[in-house]
Formats: structure tokens, C-alpha cells, sequence
């Protein structure tokens, strides 16, 4: 047993060994919480190091903090202790609940960022009643990609909306023998389905959360839901769309699909796997019907800030400014938040070379404000819902009226809990 | 002989994922977009392994996931042992009342405490240190369960004939009880090996400095799901799975008598 002991010991002294580094004078360190991995990791690292290496008196110390959720739950529990917040954490749509009531924010208006150069849908995406909760970085949006051949020998046209789909979808399948679509959409594909409808409509009141937490959904009310479950499930009849819920793009790869919706986020690593294979395309998303012009929304994420300092204040500017929009947006696919980026001559050359890449931005820059991310409690369980009750639908297990009130009651009975736990 | 063919098929079941990685990690990132799907690589691309291995920080992580794992299953292996000795053999006052409460924790699950368990780290100042990845696993009421079940089944005469002889606690622990449950605690010792080397979330909370990161967090840092390129997600996943198998192709034979022991307990 002694023995025992003594091995504990020897292994519980390192431990204690490690504990936060030194602080080196006369330089600032900004802490960043990131969600960037892969390629993404190495084209922010390479900012970080364009940054500090033209900065003798700050330091940026980026922290890979897991995924977008993952940065979101160790913001929420650094802010429980009390110690521990960064200065800046990158977030996404979902965590736009959170930071609009979190005491510890501080908004870019608070900041005193220099926005002027933002495209302003861009930095609308982040506007709450408080203010904007950050900045834009990472930005994105949802685009119909396909197998540019496979449309060719099926001798169909990319469609513009979902009649023309459901006319086309057919066709694609019997010419080719591949399903002409792969995929069930989710949330992020809803909010451009139901968001776009009528020209720009909000899915929940008080401008889709942003304007305070939402009371109550309303798109049983205005029909959005119903009118885009019935164009899909008439899709889903033609037996050309196969309901996969994941290994989507997988299937795409492997030609098992002649379309999917993806974000725009993802064009660099599909043009990576299907290089040499076939001929990828990509498009506007789809609309729900001729009526649905409102387009899509910015997604992605962005820089929100913890500390209000100068130094804060300069690496936001530095993260936003256009030469570093556009290293990261030719690096990653990511959509160039800054309005000189897309004016410079670089990009205006990489957009002729790579003209897939600009897509996605036009598409974006043509959508209606009204096309907003939505800012919900349980935005992660009511993503898989959307899901499964659109699978049901479609399978035959539930009425198209049927699945428009359960999902309206389950997101409203979890406003409803949100305000009566939050007062 | 329908005895045989079972454990045969039960066995394909379970080697099979080892088998399917282990070829995966050789597949060429076209391998990966076939139909129908492939068993074997068309041509192994070793350089999945390179590109695994060559990641700055894979040895760092490897390290430290190792290093927290054998801690954790070293510490949590005594804590339960003693623990189990002390409700199996002794009398103190509020015996039932604390192993009532002890057992209790097996009906809370850990991501409700999460938060919780976070501040009360911060507030101990163990944030970015092996402690603090491991502390909050160092009691299991279920392997208390387990051990107990198995020292209890044990003839007390054995512990009362050691007490009549003078022996202290220690030494009927050591030299009396340990030995005859030893495949339990060993058992033991695997399963928290295991579940410490596999926890995600708790480390990736507690440490935010890159030397501190364990191998779970560094998969996903490596981005190679996202990135489509899962030649080097399944390399790098194969290496992790090294351990495993070394771990339990060393310690099956106490493993299978554990099994064996539980059910006659």
C-alpha cells in the first residue's frame, strides 16, 4: 500500500505543476476562444501571426475552444465562475440569446469598433436591442451545390425554386439513376425556406429574437411552414430526394447525389474532394415559390468581445479590415465581411480565377435584412426537430398540420420556460 | 457447436470496427467516396499516418491523455478500494447515511453538474492542470457498487481471524482482500482508464492552453472530419485505439475472471 502512496504522489506533483503562465511586461495578451479547425485553424493561426508580428505591444493568444457550442458552453461557465472569460470568444448564431442578456458582454458600439467598412448585412446579423454582440468574422451562407455533369446529361436547368425542382428533380433521377437531392433540412436551411417567403418574414416575433427573446413563433400563423412542407414532401414524392440526415456530403462526393444544400463555408473542402472527379456547381438556394424573394441569411459567426480595452478594440479591427478578410476568406471560402475587400482589385482577381467563390457573397448581399439568424433557447434541440419532423412528414408518419403545431409548440412552450426561468 | 458459432459471430461483431478502422486509415481520400463502399484500400496511402503523427501537438496530446488517464485510474482505483473496505468491513457512525449519499451521485448525471463542477474547479485555482482534467472523476458509486458487492461475498472469517491475530486495516486490505478481488479492481482500473482517455467535453472546459489539451480535443482540433480528409481522422484515431488494445490483450485474463467472479457474486 505504500508503495500505492508513493506512485500517487509522484504522479499527483506535476499536476499541480501546471498552472497559468507568466505575464510578460509592457506587452498586452488578448485572449481569443476560437471554433477554427483544419484548414480553418491555419488560416486564422496565420492571422493571429500576421497580427502579433506587427504588434510589439499586444499579443494575441488564440485558444481552440472546440466547436461553435463547445466555445458557447465555456464562455457560460468561465461566466459562473466568476474568472477565467477571454477577451474575445468567436460565436455563432446560436449563442445570440446568451450574449444579448449577458451581463459580461460588451457590444462593438461599446467598444467603439470602426464598422464603416462592413458590408451591413453582415454586421446586421448581429444587431440585438443591446447593440451589436459582436462583429462579424466568419461569415456565410446557405448555397445549393451540384454535380454541374450530372445536371448536364440529365439536360435540366439549376432550378430557381422548389416547382422547378419538383419538375426537374424526376428527370435527374430517371436520366442519371442517382437521387436528384440528399439532405432534410434542419433549422439553418429553414430560416432561408421560411425566412425568404413573401419577400423577407421572420420565423418568430421580435425580429426572429433579436430584439428581445421571442414570445411565440409565427410561421403557423403565416403559412411559411405549411407552404414549404408542401413543396417538399410533393419533391419527396417524386422519389428523387433520398432523406439522409448525415454522410450528406459524402453522397455527394461519391455521386449518389446530384445536389445537397451545404454553407457556403464548405465550397473550399468540397472542391478539394471532388477535384478530378466531376464538375461542381454552385447556386442560389432554391426559393419555396416565385413569391420567396427575400434570400438568405448571413450565418457563420463572429468576434464578441469581453474586455473593453484599446487593445481588444485594435484586434477586432485588425480581424475585420480588408486585407484580412481577404486572406481569410481566400484561404477558407468564407464570405469577406468588408465591403474594400470585395472592391479591391486581389479579390476582384480571385473571384475572376475562382469564380464559384462569389456566389455565395452576391447571393447574400441580395437578400432581405428580414432573413435573419434566429436567436432561440434550445437552439440545438430545436435543429434536430426541425429535422425529425420533417422526416415524418415525409415518411407518412405525420400530417403536414400535424407537424406544423408540434414544432410550433415545442419552440413556444420553450420560450415560455426560457421567460419563466429567466423572470 | 451453436456455442461456437455464436462467440464467432459476437467476436466479428466486436473486431470488426477495430478491423474497418485500422483499414480506413489507409484509404485514399477517393476510397472514401465509392458505392458501394470498400473493405480495403485500393492502394494503402501510409502518408494518413505521417500527416497524423507530423500534427505539432500530437505527441503533446497523446501525453497528456495518457498521463491524465493513468492518473485517474490509479487514484480513482484506491479511492474506490478503500472506500469499499471501509462500508464492507468496518462499523463507524453514519455508515448507511454517507453510502446512501455516496450512491446517490450514481443518479446524477455528470453533464448536470457540469457548471457547477467548473466553478468549484476555477475556485480551486486548477484550471489548466491535470488535477483539475481529472478531479472530478475520482469516485465512481457504480465500481463502489461493484467492489463492494464482490468483498462482501467474501467469508468474514477470514478478516475476523486477522483481527483476533492483531492485524491492522492495511494490512488485511493488502494482504487478505485485495488479493482475492483483484480482477474486480483491476476491472476497475480499466474502466476508468477508458472513460478518462474518452471524456471530450470536461477537458476541453478546464484547460485552454494548448500544452494542456488531451487527444480527444486534438481530433477535433486537427479538423480533418471537416476538412473531408479522413484518411488522417482514422490514422490518428487507430493510434489512439493502441493503448486500448495493448490494455486489454495484457489484462484479459483478469478481466475474463472478473466476468466470471461477477456472476457467481
Amino acid at each position: 500500500m505504500r508503495k500505492v502512496v508513493l506512485i500517487m504522489l509522484l504522479l499527483v506533483i506535476p499536476t499541480l505543476l501546471f498552472s497559468a503562465g507568466a505575464k510578460e511586461e509592457d506587452v498586452t495578451t488578448v485572449t481569443i476562444w476560437h471554433s477554427n479547425s483544419g484548414i480553418l485553424e491555419d488560416a486564422f493561426m496565420s492571422l493571429v501571426e500576421q497580427f502579433n508580428e506587427s504588434h510589439d505591444n499586444i499579443r494575441i493568444n488564440a485558444v481552440y475552444q472546440g466547436k461553435a457550442n463547445d466555445v458557447l458552453t465555456s464562455v457560460n461557465a468561465a461566466s459562473l465562475a466568476g474568472s477565467g472569460l477571454p477577451d474575445i470568444a468567436q460565436l455563432d448564431a446560436t449563442a445570440g440569446l446568451d450574449m444579448m442578456y449577458a451581463p459580461y458582454l460588451v457590444t462593438v458600439e461599446e467598444l467603439g469598433v470602426d464598422t464603416s467598412e462592413l458590408i451591413e448585412s453582415a454586421y446586421a446579423a448581429y444587431d440585438s436591442k443591446r447593440g451589436h454582440i459582436g462583429v462579424p468574422f466568419n461569415a456565410s451562407s446557405l448555397l445549393f451545390y451540384y454535380n454541374a455533369d450530372l445536371f448536364e446529361e440529365a439536360g435540366v436547368e439549376v432550378p430557381k425554386t422548389l416547382d422547378d425542382f419538383i419538375s426537374s428533380a424526376p428527370i435527374i433521377h430517371e436520366k442519371t439513376g442517382v437521387y436528384a437531392f440528399s439532405g432534410v433540412p434542419t433549422t439553418y436551411e429553414l430560416i432561408t425556406f421560411l425566412g425568404s417567403q413573401n419577400g423577407g418574414t421572420y420565423l418568430t416575433d421580435n425580429r426572429n429574437g433579436h430584439d428581445g427573446v421571442s414570445t411565440k413563433v409565427l410561421f403557423d400563423e403565416n403559412g411559411t411552414f405549411r407552404n414549404f412542407l408542401e413543396k417538399w414532401k410533393a419533391l419527396y414524392d417524386t422519389g428523387a430526394l433520398n432523406n439522409l440526415t448525415s454522410g450528406v456530403s459524402n453522397a455527394f462526393y461519391a455521386e449518389q447525389c446530384a445536389s445537397m444544400l451545404a454553407s457556403s463555408s464548405n465550397l473550399t473542402t468540397v472542391l478539394e474532394n471532388t477535384d478530378g472527379l466531376f464538375n461542381v456547381g454552385v447556386a442560389y438556394v432554391p426559393m419555396v415559390d416565385s413569391d420567396a424573394t427575400g434570400g438568405v441569411n448571413i450565418g457563420g459567426g463572429c468576434l464578441a468581445a469581453f474586455s473593453n480595452t484599446e487593445e481588444v478594440r485594435e484586434v477586432l479591427e485588425f480581424m475585420i479590415s480588408a486585407s484580412s478578410q481577404a486572406y481569410w476568406a481566400e484561404s477558407t471560402g468564407y464570405m469577406p465581411v468588408n465591403r474594400n475587400t470585395v472592391e479591391s482589385p486581389e479579390w476582384q482577381a480571385f473571384i475572376k480565377e475562382n469564380p464559384l467563390y462569389s456566389v455565395a457573397l452576391e447571393q447574400a448581399l441580395s437578400s432581405s435584412e428580414k432573413v435573419l439568424g434566429l436567436w432561440i433557447p434550445s437552439a440545438y434541440q430545436v435543429y434536430y426537430s426541425f429535422q425529425s419532423t420533417i422526416a415524418s412528414v415525409l415518411e407518412g408518419e405525420m400530417s403536414i398540420d400535424e407537424a406544423v403545431s408540434s414544432m410550433a409548440d415545442m419552440i413556444n412552450t420553450n420560450l415560455m420556460e426560457y421567460a419563466r426561468q429567466n423572470g | 457447436m451453436l456455442k461456437k458459432l455464436f462467440a464467432i459471430a459476437l467476436a466479428i461483431i466486436v473486431v470488426f470496427p477495430l478491423f474497418y478502422t485500422a483499414s480506413m486509415s489507409l484509404f485514399s481520400p477517393r476510397d472514401f467516396n465509392t458505392s458501394p463502399a470498400l473493405f480495403f484500400p485500393t492502394s494503402p496511402l501510409w502518408q494518413n499516418y505521417e500527416k497524423a503523427v507530423n500534427h505539432s501537438s500530437f505527441l503533446r496530446y497523446t501525453f497528456n491523455s495518457v498521463f491524465t488517464a493513468t492518473l485517474a485510474a490509479v487514484m480513482r482505483t484506491v479511492i474506490v478500494t478503500l472506500s469499499s473496505y471501509a462500508f464492507s468491513f468496518l462499523s463507524f457512525k453514519g455508515k448507511k447515511a454517507i453510502l446512501f449519499f455516496l450512491l446517490l451521485s450514481a443518479f446524477i448525471p455528470q453533464d448536470s453538474l457540469l457548471y457547477q463542477n467548473y466553478v468549484t474547479v476555477s475556485r480551486m485555482n486548477l484550471i489548466n492542470t491535470y488535477l483539475g482534467i481529472i478531479i472530478t472523476g475520482l469516485f465512481s458509486a457504480t465500481q463502489l457498487i461493484m467492489l463492494m458487492t464482490a468483498m462482501k461475498s467474501l467469508s468474514r472469517d477470514s478478516y475476523d481471524a486477522a483481527r483476533v491475530d492483531g492485524a491492522r486495516d492495511m494490512t488485511i486490505l493488502c494482504s487478505i482482500i485485495a488479493p482475492l478481488t483483484k480482477s474486480i479492481i483491476l476491472t476497475i482500473m480499466l474502466q476508468s482508464f477508458i472513460s478518462t482517455f474518452n471524456s471530450y467535453l470536461w477537458p476541453l472546459l478546464v484547460t485552454n492552453e494548448n500544452a494542456m489539451r488531451t487527444i480527444q480535443i486534438g481530433v477535433s482540433l486537427m479538423g480533418y472530419q471537416e476538412s473531408g480528409r479522413l484518411g488522417p481522422l482514422f490514422a490518428t484515431l487507430f493510434i489512439i485505439l493502441v493503448p486500448f488494445v495493448i490494455l486489454v490483450i495484457t489484462t484479459r485474463k483478469f478481466i475474463i475472471k472478473a466476468l466470471a467472479d461477477g456472476l457467481s457474486y
